[in-house]
């Protein structure tokens, strides 16, 4: 599939190049891009879920390899996994409700008509697709170290041509069924990144109270909505913007909460703990959430989650359910972050002389670091506003057993074992 | 300041008919409120201030005017002397101790005795690397990242909000302040409670190097109820980057910029506090202030 494929190069260089901004917009696209890798595949007619699995899978090594840090890409490329074993478990326990019918109405009714609408299905074929449906690893293929994704149907040497043709007719509608399937449940997916604004900020009612204030650090456009939201309601409050050095988003904030006739005031990042005193909630968005609830938040956060801490203001995180990631942070100063241009930090012109190597050991005597990302501890949080609610930093792993399948929790293939 | 007023006072010759006390005390006093008017004292200065009246006071009636001036003149040079250059000078020396070699030192901002310590440090020879931590509007800490690097020491320069990124390497933290209160809480430029805060969660000491002249009095719990306002112009512009102008010259009634200058650190994260008289803790302050007295204090 040329097509797909240059779509696929197309967007694994943007992601390198650090091109999209945001995880709503980075998970979006790569949603809408395995929609197009699934609607593109061709499946065959047995194990028809495992070869999507294993065509996302590809794709999605791609995709988390170009940019490791923006946690999205790979959110998504799970949440699709699990859509299609989802879609594929429903098809098959559907298939052995409808078995269950026929015979039923057999005894009571012999009528042709209504058999004939139902799919042919004899129970050997409805085994058989029962045993092909994905299963958790048996000990058998782990020991084989076989991908367990693509666990090899038993029925197809024992098949026989005696159910070759019931088989092949409901496993082709099957397997349209499957991708149609795949396809709608992708595109609520979408729907619901494009819409998890609006269901944060429903609930802003209940968390803004009257005559409050309000601190928050950089910009967010989930916090944005949030507070916008409050203020329709005809909550008064007010809001203290940290400006959010290097990059100063909280100027941008700042100006939009005041055209949407909010009491804002801009502060430096230094002034957080000064001000912290005299603020009621600190609201904030992420960039990840992390499954042991910590958070991966724009730089600074950290420090205002601790002086939040200590004067006992509650510190709210927004956060789309396409920002919770499966995994736990290990190392994440280092390993979720990246160091932006120290240009952002000195003028390389002002400071040239500087930038020189030193005298004795040839190591240069001045290194600026300049690091994108904060990690926040889930101690620190008080609470969770997801599209579904909110929620206690202890109760973030439950939720991905909603969304995401144990088996996916690494897209790498399994490398083949040469022994 | 004190330089100032030396001059004024050699400059000044006492009108007929008033005594040199009330007369001098009062021109002081109208010189002290122009400085005012410029900009808010600062707590030192005020304590310096304080001294001088003090000495004026005291000056026996029978003296004469040369003699009073010359009398105060060598007061204030006296002052200088032991309370300032003297004074950065023992708590260089404590605080020299307290740097190994192979430590990472963080300082915020620009404070003219941590640079002092910095700079004897690296003469002693030990080996150590620095980390600047700066923070807008002012961004003092460049041109002593310059002077530091210009004098050959290891600089790493970041910004306030990475101070969480940068803290897991550092072994020390030396702040200097503007003023310590009465309740150990250190008044210094803002930023500093935050840093403070930080090293503390990461349990890294904290060493705040500060003159005995400056301590004060007072009780401060928080940075709101006295503080300094700076321009608020500084805040909307950003100094050398022009893509970030959303607000130049863009005003509006909702939106404040409010410029804090000073904020106070609580006592809790301050380890230990290096002045003239000593390496004391934070608690020690009221009792320098009370034993040495305020006539000792300021000689």
């Amino acid at each position: 599939m040329p097509d797909v494929q240059a779509l696929v190069n197309d967007f694994v260089l943007k992601l390198r190049r650090r091109k999209i901004e945001g995880s709503q917009a980075t998970a979006r696209q790569t949603a809408e891009l395995l929609r197009s890798v699934i609607s593109q595949q061709r499946v065959p007619y047995t194990n028809q879920a495992g070869a999507l699995i294993d065509a996302i899978r590809a794709v999605g090594e791609q995709l988390i390899a170009a940019n490791p840090v923006e946690l999205a890409v790979g959110n998504i490329v799970r949440r699709v996994l699990h859509i299609i074993r989802e879609e594929d478990l429903s098809l098959t326990t559907a298939a052995i409700a409808g078995l269950n019918l026929p015979s039923v109405s057999d005894d009571d009714d012999d009528d042709d008509g209504e058999r004939e609408d139902q799919p042919v299905l004899s129970a050997a074929s409805v085994a058989a697709a029962a045993r092909s449906t994905l299963r958790p690893p048996s000990l058998q293929t782990l020991l084989e170290d076989r991908p367990d994704s693509a666990a090899i149907p038993h029925t197809s040497s024992s098949g026989g041509d005696s159910e070759g043709k019931s088989k092949s007719a409901d496993k082709s509608s099957r397997s349209k069924k499957l991708k149609h399937d795949v396809i709608e449940a992708v595109n609520e997916l979408i729907q619901d990144i494009a819409t998890c604004h609006e269901q944060i900020a429903e609930q802003a009612v209940e968390h803004i109270h009257q005559n409050e204030v309000i601190l928050t650090l950089g910009s967010s456009r989930t916090v944005l909505e949030f507070l916008c939201a409050a203020k329709e309601k005809k909550r008064s409050f007010r809001v203290f913007v940290a400006e959010g050095a290097p990059r100063y988003q909280g100027h941008l904030l700042a100006k939009e909460l005041v055209t949407r006739g909010l009491q804002t005031t801009l502060i430096t990042d230094s002034a957080v703990f000064a001000m912290i005193s005299r603020v009621n909630m600190v609201i904030v968005g992420a960039h990840a959430v992390m499954a042991n609830g910590s958070v991966i938040a724009p730089v600074g956060l950290n420090m205002v989650a601790l002086a939040a801490q200590k004067h006992a203001v509650p510190f709210v995180v927004l956060a789309g359910s396409h920002k919770l990631c499966p995994l736990y942070p290990h190392n994440p100063e280092v390993l979720l972050n990246e160091l932006r241009s120290p240009s952002e930090l000195l003028d390389f012109g002002e400071f040239s002389d500087c930038l020189d190597f030193g005298t004795g050991s040839s190591s240069p005597l001045l290194h600026v670091v300049n690091p994108t990302f904060d990690c926040v501890p889930p101690k620190l949080v008080s609470l969770f506003i997801t599209d579904t609610g909110g929620h206690n930093p202890s109760y973030m792993y439950r939720l991905i057993a909603d969304y995401y399948s144990a088996d996916d929790l690494v897209v790498q293939q399994k490398p083949v074992s040469v022994n | 300041m004190l330089k100032a007023f030396q001059q004024a006072i050699e400059g000044y010759s006492t009108p007929c008919e008033k005594t040199l006390i009330r007369d001098l005390t009062a021109k002081i006093g109208s010189y002290v409120s122009f400085l005012i008017e410029c900009r808010p004292l600062s707590i030192s200065m005020g304590n310096a201030i304080r001294f001088l009246k003090n000495r004026i006071a005291n000056l026996p009636l029978t003296m004469s005017e040369s003699e009073a001036k010359a009398t105060l003149r060598l007061d204030i040079d006296q002052f200088i002397s032991e309370k300032i250059i003297l004074a950065d000078k023992v708590i260089v020396k404590h605080a020299v101790t307290k740097i190994r070699d192979g430590d990472v030192l963080l300082i915020y901002g620009s404070s003219s005795a941590v640079e002092m310590i910095l700079l004897h440090a690296h003469e002693l020879g030990k080996q150590f690397r620095v980390v600047v931590v700066d923070s807008r509007p002012k961004l003092e800490g460049q041109q002593l990242l310059r002077r530091l690097v210009g004098k050959g020491l290891s600089c790493t320069y970041t910004h306030i909000n990475a101070v969480s990124y940068i803290m897991h390497e550092v072994t020390r933290v030396f702040l200097g302040a503007a003023s310590v209160l009465s309740n150990g809480t250190v008044y210094s430029r803002a930023g500093t409670a935050c840093v403070a805060m930080v090293a503390h969660s990461f349990r890294v000491p904290v060493l705040v190097c500060c003159e005995a002249y400056k301590f004060h009095g007072r009780v401060q719990l928080d940075s709101i109820c006295s503080n300094e306002l700076g321009d608020p112009d500084a805040i909307s512009k950003v100094h050398g980057r022009e893509d970030i102008n959303f607000l130049v010259g863009w005003a509006s009634e909702s939106l404040q910029r409010l410029n804090l200058i000073y904020d106070t650190t609580p006592s809790d994260y301050v380890s230990m506090i290096i002045t003239d008289y000593g390496m004391v803790p934070p608690t020690s302050v009221p009792v320098i202030l009370r034993e040495y007295g305020k006539e000792q204090l300021w000689i």
